[in-house]
């Protein structure tokens, strides 16, 4: 196991690696500070670039591009109070005020250690969880696959924000997304309605691509044409006084708290690091001795937010590394990028290819390491590229968009797949229907429902398979115990919220 | 599809249910329409859903006790009961949200999707026709450079810049910058 450990950190240093590793946190962080663009739309674009590299250098990039676009959301968020990602929504709470307050570098240095430790944190966590459960899911069975899967459905359909029903009609959309094309058992076609090029399925980065990147771009755009065409005043100045070294020992626990939850939220299939960093924020005010100063700028908050958004990319490769099961939209595409690779995650990958399971882990560390370097060196220069004009830089991405798109099967037709996705992620966005559910479900679908059948096979039709195994018993009650609350605790709003109308109405 | 949409939106700025003199009073029953919308839209996705189903015999046995399209099936059964619980919920919500930006927004923007629109069909067409009127020695990715660089000069023109020297360098060089380095380096293949 040791010389497997040394050959995947020297693959992983090589230059090759180390060039598309700084490549791909650069223009992570580029991608997290500009608003509009999000790590999600980064990683999808940057996707088919990697099609033709080797596996550890395609992964440097990918990993790259998702550590640097989670951490540079903190740019904007702190500088000029828009968050350029949501995994900065809960920065943006403290970093305005700093700023105001002339202390802006301290808060991007406080920021971009935070991000760090996060980020190590959730490397080392990955690194010693990920091959225990990968050994304990080679008991997993047919039942155990299918029962993980509803569970990761379940569990993103119910944590939409709007309302559950409307993730629900997402995840349910997106499961029968994924029926489409050949039966993977029988090879059957199925809901292709005549059209040759449904025959293999809908493919599934030109529907990321459209969702993700051109319906994001058209939703900025919205916003951008109805402030009149006006451009957000990114023109930024940052102080010259950076953090001293008591600042940071004096949030060492919160920086340490704020990470455990990060991996935490992160395991847990189909959370995000929107989620981690408000809890981690939440946690810290709680804990805090002057909690009446959160608000006002204070770097105890930045530091809780940014080490929970950045702990949780270690997090949400576990569950894909060891079931197959994406922790979230951005490992989602990288579950594409390991089939791409010709590899199947799950307990196997550890057995039959660990030397690129370690250079995983140690890639994700470079990453971090990159990350820190060029956010305590170079986030003046790359504060300036966000004067780069809004009415510019979308319509110039919809090129990367379209050539991301045709790249993975050269058809002209999954460039269609992208325009025809690109309007629906717009239109679903305006009507409050969450895309994550559908994408996720599109994914876990075909798992749920190849192990669903294999486990009937298996047990010679008896449906109470599912139950009689324990593993897959636990898992089930825990996702049914989750659905049951969920539609509880929204009757309950929609009561309370019809209570208060009326009443409203009454004192009209 | 977008005067459908208009369309059906004229036919719900009514409120749903009237006194006698036909007024809108105050503590009136308001849907929302855009909710009530979804729902039916979602109704018949689940039907168009059915239907392509049964172009596939769901033939179970015994090594598969649940058949082919059992599963869609399922699902678009569910998306259908969803459907109409969220027309249901909409037509009882007293809300009344806000979902869409003003007249002249929305007119710029569903310019804007056209040209991207646009631009896919010229990606998809543009070297099939250079190739139709016989240039066989353009360089690979002619078809997609010439179909971004009228994409983008429109495009930035729509999206409110003015100065024309701005607008063809952005729109010659992004393109066969784009395309030099991705074939070269990184050999992906243009549309």
């Amino acid at each position: 196991m040791w010389s497997d450990v040394f050959s995947a950190i020297a693959v992983s240093l090589s230059p090759e690696c180390l060039l598309a590793n700084a490549v791909g946190v650069a223009l992570g962080i580029i991608f997290g500070a500009l608003p509009g663009l999000t790590a999600t739309m980064g990683v999808a674009l940057l996707l088919p670039l990697t099609f033709n590299m080797p596996t550890t250098e395609a992964f440097s990039a990918l990993l790259g591009m998702y550590v640097g676009a989670i951490y540079g959301g903190c740019i904007t968020a702190i500088l000029v109070g828009t968050p350029g990602t949501v995994a900065a929504a809960a920065t943006m709470l403290e970093g305005p005020s700093l700023t105001a307050r002339g202390e802006s570098k301290k808060a991007l240095d406080m920021a971009t250690i935070a991000s760090f430790i996060g980020g190590i944190f959730s490397c080392l966590a990955l690194a010693t969880v990920a091959p225990l459960l990968a050994k304990a899911a080679t008991a997993f069975g047919a039942a155990e696959y299918f029962a993980v899967a509803v569970f990761g459905m379940a569990v993103v359909a119910s944590l939409s924000a709007s309302a559950v029903l409307k993730g629900a009609i997402a995840a349910l959309f997106g499961i029968f997304l994924s029926t489409i094309g050949s039966d993977p058992i029988s090879g059957e076609l199925r809901t292709t309605y005549d059209i040759k090029d449904l025959f293999s399925g809908l493919p599934l980065v030109p529907v990321l691509v459209g969702l993700f990147a051109v319906g994001q771009i058209l939703s900025t755009m919205e916003e951008y044409f109805s402030k009149s065409g006006k451009d957000l005043d990114l023109r930024v100045s940052i102080s010259k006084k950076g953090l001293e070294f008591k600042d940071i020992w004096i949030n060492r626990y919160t920086m340490l708290r704020s990470s455990i939850i990060g991996v935490i939220v992160g395991i847990v299939p189909a959370t995000g690091v929107g989620t981690a960093s408000y809890i981690a924020y939440s946690e810290a005010k709680r804990r805090s001795k002057t909690p009446e100063l959160y608000g006002k700028g204070v770097l105890e908050g930045i530091a809780a937010t940014e080490s929970a958004n950045n702990a949780v990319t270690g997090g949400a490769l576990i569950p894909l590394l060891t079931l197959g099961v994406p922790g979230d939209i951005v490992t989602a595409i990288m579950l594409g990028a390991l089939m791409i690779q010709g590899l199947v995650p799950g307990p196997m990958l550890f057995q039959e290819e660990p030397i690129i399971v370690y250079s995983i882990f140690s890639v994700l560390g470079i990453s971090n390491v990159l990350m820190l370097v060029m956010g305590l060196l170079a986030v003046r220069p790359l504060a300036k590229i966000l004067l780069i004009p809004m009415n510019v830089l979308m319509p110039a991405v919809i090129v990367l968009c379209i050539i991301g798109g045709y790249a993975v099967n050269n058809s002209t037709f999954d460039l269609l797949i992208v325009a025809v996705f690109g309007i629906l992620g717009y239109l679903m966005n305006k009507v409050r229907i969450p895309a994550a559910p559908l994408l996720l479900s599109m994914i876990l679908a075909p798992i749920a429902e190849t192990n669903f059948r294999r486990a009937l096979v298996t047990s010679n039709a008896d449906y109470t398979v599912f139950f009689t195994r324990p593993i897959s018993a636990c898992i089930l009650l825990v996702t049914l115990a989750i659905v049951v609350r969920t539609v509880v605790n929204e009757t309950r709003a929609r009561k309370h919220q019809a209570e208060m109308m009326k009443a409203k109405t009454a004192g009209d | 599809m977008f005067f459908i949409l208009h369309a059906s939106k004229q036919c719900f700025d009514r409120p749903l249910c009237v006194t006698e003199s036909g007024n809108n009073q105050p503590g009136m029953r308001m849907a929302n329409k855009t909710d009530v919308f979804t729902g039916l839209i979602v109704i018949a996705v689940s039907l168009f859903g059915y239907w392509g189903t049964t172009f596939t015999s769901n033939v179970a046995g015994t090594t598969d006790p649940v058949g082919p399209v059992a599963f869609a099936r399922w699902c678009v059964c569910f998306l259908f009961v969803c459907g109409v619980a969220q027309t249901i919920v909409g037509l009882r919500d007293k809300t009344s949200p806000k979902y869409w930006a003003d007249g002249a927004t929305t007119k710029k923007l569903w310019m804007f999707a056209a040209l991207i629109c646009g631009y896919v069909f010229m990606a998809m067409w543009v070297g099939d026709l250079i190739d139709c009127i016989g240039l066989e020695d353009m360089p690979t990715g002619a078809g997609f450079t010439a179909a971004s660089f009228v994409y983008l000069a429109a495009s930035l023109w729509a999206c409110g810049r003015r100065n024309p020297v701005e607008i063809g360098l952005v729109a010659f060089f992004m393109p066969a910058s784009v395309a030099y380095t991705f074939v070269e380096f990184f050999q992906i293949v243009l549309p």
